[in-house]
């Protein structure tokens, strides 16, 4: 007995179809441009080496929120959050009356290999919510850190609560060793100082094949094959591209950081543990009192929500919430129902504090 | 997992396969590392001495037994579900269910493989080696 109950003539006309919706797809796919780092009107506001900070007017009337300064991981662009006009989070939240700054960081080349946590999470994170103070004449702003950029922003934040009026993390580890996190369990053995001594800058490619390896077989052959689904659906394709190019756009990690950030925090979870310094300056995540939102996602393989969770009872702020958003790491951003929860989630969060 | 099921024959092929018996050569693997892994390294330099291709050769051996039992693992599970008798699986009518079940299997054996210590070791000893490999190339050619 066996669960094959496969027609072999059904099969051959199920395998030429495949064929020709393949062929059509990438036929299609070559006509695409997805080139363009966003959808939102931007200006340029701050810049500090290859960071630059971005302003993003508001598109509706201002909601009297103070701005919104977001600050992106450095192992991936930020243009996810603005990928396309029915996908973008910072679309979503200039619709409901918000003034959001970007953080982009730019693409680090050799001249950076020195550049350490301190430089990116004190000088330029720091130098831009100085900025956006100075602009709006404000004390504090609201800081949104993503992934890695949440874990930095938790570190300013703990540094210079003063600076911070309300804290939003999005899919951001805190706890580097919960059971189920793969990319941390594969780091513990890896000598990273020796790496970024006889590498250097640390490619792109490497942790975009990293990343992969994760799920070999959905993110690579699955995924591929699911094109035939949408092979004759032009604007799918594109959006299909466009997610593509972001994947792969990853940019080089300056050796220094790099090697700072995996040993401080895969390998030695000291966000947790204490004994963090950045800069020789300690970071104790009980010295956020602000308010803090903390957003992740249950199906999340690369950030599990056990990673997430623990920032409860680290911090000593007395108003914690969570929002849990049932969808994967990526799905968070460009899905349909992120789209329509996700920014009014955070714009109501904020408005009421 | 053991579903009953005996190994293929390609596995049991490759248990006896200098890839998993240690037969490399060292020098021919150092000088087409780059290659497979790091292109933008450069040339290894003979003169530099083997220590850190032995130590790859190693560690890509020790890995690909790893690899390679997971993904026997894989298809063990493929044809376990195959086989399976439960009524409430449904019957597999197209190669797309096929295809999907495959994936589900292998993705399945990965995760069982992948959260191991012994494949976060032998993954990282491959990563350390290629950097030794690559430290001693790069301080042979100054």
């Amino acid at each position: 007995m066996t669960r094959l109950a496969i027609d072999p003539a059904a099969a051959a006309a199920e395998m030429a179809e495949f064929s020709r919706r393949m062929a059509t797809a990438a036929s299609t796919l070559a006509t695409i441009d997805a080139s363009g780092e966003g959808c939102s009107p931007r200006e340029a506001v701050h810049r500090d080496g290859h960071a630059v900070l971005w302003r993003y007017r508001p598109a509706a009337a201002d909601a009297g929120i103070p701005p919104l300064v977001i600050c992106y991981a450095l192992v991936n662009r930020p243009y996810m959050l603005d990928l396309q006009p029915d996908r973008s989070l910072i679309r979503g939240l200039l619709a409901r009356g918000l003034d959001v700054y970007l953080l982009d960081w730019g693409y680090p080349g050799r001249e950076d290999f020195g550049l350490t946590l301190d430089d990116y999470i004190v000088r330029q994170l720091g130098g831009c919510i100085d900025h956006v103070r100075h602009a709006h004449r404000l004390e504090s702003v609201n800081l949104l850190g993503v992934c890695q950029g949440g874990t930095m922003s938790l570190c300013h934040a703990a540094l210079f609560p003063e600076r911070v009026r309300n804290l939003v993390t999005m899919v951001t580890p805190v706890d580097f060793h919960t059971q189920d996190n793969l990319l941390s369990k594969w780091v513990q053995g890896v000598d990273v100082d020796r790496l970024v001594e006889a590498q250097g800058n640390v490619p792109g490619e490497w942790l975009n094949a990293a990343f992969l390896a994760l799920m070999p077989l959905r993110l690579t052959v699955g995924k591929l094959s699911a094109l035939a689904d949408i092979a004759d659906d032009p604007q799918a394709l594109a959006n299909f591209l466009r997610m593509e190019r972001w994947i792969r756009d990853s940019p080089d990690q300056a050796a220094a950081a790099f090697a700072e950030f995996v040993r401080r925090f895969f390998q030695e979870n000291r966000l947790v543990r204490g004994g963090l310094t950045i800069g020789g300056r300690p970071v104790d995540l009980r010295r956020i009192e602000c308010p803090v939102f903390n957003v992740y996602a249950t199906q999340d393989h690369l950030v599990p929500p056990s990673a997430s969770r623990p920032l409860a009872g680290l911090t000593s702020s007395r108003d914690y919430s969570t929002f849990e958003f049932d969808g994967g790491h990526i799905g968070i951003y460009v899905s349909r129902s992120a789209q329509e929860l996700l920014p009014a989630a955070i714009a109501q969060w904020l408005a009421s504090r | 997992m053991n579903t009953g099921f005996p190994p293929p024959p390609w596995f049991a092929a490759f248990q006896k396969s200098p890839l998993a018996t240690g037969g490399f050569d060292p020098a021919a693997l150092a000088a087409s590392y780059r290659h497979l892994f790091m292109s933008t390294a450069p040339a290894p330099n003979p003169a530099a001495g083997t220590a850190g291709a032995l130590r790859l050769q190693r560690a890509t051996q020790t890995f690909a037994q790893l690899a390679a039992g997971a993904a026997a693992d894989a298809g063990a599970r493929f044809q376990a579900a195959l086989a399976s008798t439960d009524p409430a699986l449904p019957k597999i009518t197209t190669l797309r269910a096929l295809h999907a079940l495959w994936i589900d299997c292998g993705e399945a054996a990965h995760a069982a493989a992948a959260h191991s210590p012994a494949w976060a070791q032998a993954q990282a000893e491959v990563l350390n080696a290629l950097v030794q490999l690559r430290a001693e190339s790069s301080g042979a050619s100054q």
